[in-house]
């Protein structure tokens, strides 16, 4: 959904939809493998220098499956280092990372 | 083997270990009720944090030295690399203004959670600010022209497009701590640092340049955590029903004013500073601010009694203007510039006026006299050719042609004992909500008024080594260059336009 913002006096109407962007990288061509895979209703989008992952209910980087496909281990630190920038509510957690669409996920109320 | 520890029991067990300010008084007081908890969405740890930042440092530390290997900056668009002389120095004054506004910001928030999130912060400024300059170092070195990267922080600082940054990035650490969230955490870096850090790697790699794409992307990955301190400090003060009003107030101030200096600074930079341009400037605003930070994040805040800027739309409709005008203000001053402007070309003619319908009515007579008074025989600038120099906004320093020359908003008012010019509505009320705030701030022209311009370039220093050769040119083509004794035999004088 787009916002029309040039409309005057325009009802808010709050999209659901959330994003990550990753640099483009090894790490961040598994991450993007696995979501084409794991959430098929995501919509990626390359721009040459960074992919853009969005979706209009929750993303998940479950760090140990990443690892998995990338041959080596990774964590949530060093999964962050490929990410530029996200929208959304972001949550790390215990080799999790994830972005919500709810404006206060559970872990904030 | 040892089993890892837990980030989330590690980070719970590490927030009790706080502790009180010896001096509890921030250094400016705060209209707000900020109580005394809140949670960080990234869970910010220090062992964490240096891992991370290590990582990300030798990254794009290393790329520099591939780009030494690649000739990144000799093979860089040098209409791109000029306009960089200008925008880089003008984020790291954002960089500078937010250490120091990190720091206070840490100093006036009671909660250690929220704190720590503020103390990564502050460090990412500091390298933010070392990265930028590692990359200015790169360019001083490498770049064919380098006239101007060596004194481009100075040279900001005199400049009116620098007077821009100042305005704009200032208010990072004067004031209350929660509006300088607002402003910084809020809007600049959740709505505003994306069209530049992120967006604009794509035009840089366009044009050649991907020692700055890799440093930008690097750089807004610590952005990313100081988008969750303002969200995580947002959800704080909203516990508190009184503090709804004031968050509005500062969303509606700090909004206006980034997109008057982001908008144009980054406009400017993305399309003008470009030969090879991927996308439309308006059309990522529309993304990264309209649908993004408003629709997915501001308009879901409603029911908490936050409210979307009311100048929105007007934002959505100046948002396709500012930039070209800003840039033919540039272009018209470019021998007071630290660097080389250029000259739009056919090609770019073409592509403004199909992707901003009316382009070439309003800005084409003046691009065809940029060039026709490029070379040095002519003559001529096109600073003679304008009725008078316009006014810079009292608010956002950008000249009160806004936001078109045939549309001027300009507002011209006396305050105390002098005449004021403000560029906008928005401006207009921004002033006369926080005067104290604005009212002190001269004005470029009002020093250099009855001046020749020769004499203003060379107490700026904005010449060459040879003591004579302008570092500010029409164009990145020239054959002959623009020395001073050009510009004396014009003998342009400069007229303060607010003068008595």
């Amino acid at each position: 959904m787009t916002v029309n913002a040039g409309v005057p006096g325009r009802p808010p109407a709050g999209r659901d939809t959330i994003g990550i962007t990753l640099m483009t990288s090894a790490d961040t061509e598994a991450a993007v493998a696995m979501i084409r895979e794991e959430q098929p209703d995501a919509r990626i989008s390359f721009r040459g220098v960074t992919y853009k992952i969005e979706s209009d209910d929750v993303l998940v980087f479950d760090m140990a499956r990443l690892g998995e496909r990338l041959g080596r281990p990774i964590d949530t630190d060093l999964f962050l280092v490929n990410m530029s920038t996200y929208y959304g509510r972001m949550e790390v957690s215990d080799d999790l990372v994830r972005i919500h669409s709810d404006i206060r996920p559970e872990r904030f109320q | 083997m040892t089993k890892k520890k837990s980030l989330v029991e590690v980070h719970e067990k590490s927030k009790s270990y706080d502790w009180d300010y010896p001096e509890p008084d921030p250094k400016y007081p705060s209209r707000f009720i900020i109580p005394k908890t809140g949670k960080d969405p990234f869970r910010m740890l220090v062992r964490d944090y240096v891992r991370m930042e290590e990582e990300k440092d030798a990254r794009t530390y290393g790329f520099l030295d591939g780009a030494l290997r690649m000739q990144v900056a000799e093979k860089t668009e040098p209409r791109f690399m000029e306009a960089l002389k200008l925008t880089l120095p003008d984020l790291t004054n954002a960089e500078f203004q937010a250490v120091a506004g990190v720091g206070m910001i840490a100093r006036g928030i009671g909660n250690q959670e929220l704190r720590q999130g503020y103390y990564a912060q502050m460090l990412d400024e500091v390298r933010h600010t070392q990265l930028e300059m590692s990359l200015r170092r790169y360019y001083v070195e490498h770049a064919p022209d380098p006239a101007g990267w060596d004194i481009a922080q100075k040279a900001l600082y005199q400049h009116p497009g620098g007077h821009v940054s100042l305005a704009l990035f200032q208010n990072f650490n004067t004031g209350d701590v929660i509006d300088a969230v607002i402003n910084l955490n809020v809007v600049v870096e959740t709505a505003y640092t994306n069209i530049l850090l992120v967006a604009t790697p794509e035009t840089a790699v366009a044009n050649g340049d991907h020692a700055l794409a890799t440093t930008f992307l690097s750089i807004q990955s610590d952005e990313a955590r100081h988008m969750a301190n303002g969200y995580g400090t947002l959800f704080a003060v909203l516990q508190d029903e009184s503090n709804v009003p004031l968050i509005n107030e500062a969303l509606e101030r700090h909004f206006w004013h980034s997109h008057r200096g982001l908008d144009a600074l980054v406009g400017w930079q993305s399309e003008y500073g470009a030969v090879h341009r991927p996308w439309v400037y308006k059309d990522q605003w529309q993304e990264w601010v309209a649908d993004d930070f408003i629709g997915s994040y501001v308009d879901k805040l409603t029911e908490f009694g936050v409210e979307p800027p009311t100048r929105l739309a007007k934002v959505a409709q100046d948002v396709s203007w500012i930039h070209h005008s800003t840039a033919l203000a540039l272009a018209a001053i470019w021998p007071l510039n630290f660097w080389r402007s250029d000259v739009m070309g056919p090609a770019d003619l073409e592509w403004f006026d199909r992707h901003y319908p009316g382009w070439a009515q309003v800005y084409g007579p003046f691009w065809a006299g940029h060039a026709a008074m490029a070379d040095p025989s002519s003559g001529r600038l096109m600073l003679q050719e304008l009725p008078s120099l316009p006014p810079f906004c009292q608010v956002c320093q950008l000249p009160c042609i806004m936001p078109r020359p045939d549309l001027s908003e300009i507002r011209v008012f006396e305050h105390g004992g002098r005449s004021i010019a403000v560029c906008s509505e928005g401006c207009d009320w921004i002033f006369h909500r926080w005067p104290q705030a604005y009212e002190g701030r001269k004005s470029f022209w009002a020093k250099y008024h009855g001046w020749d311009l020769a004499d203003v370039i060379l107490d700026l220093g904005y010449v060459r080594p040879d003591g004579r050769t302008l570092i500010g040119q029409p164009s990145v083509s020239l054959e002959t260059l623009w020395t001073i004794d050009d510009i004396r035999r014009i003998g342009f004088e400069i007229k303060d336009p607010l003068a008595g």
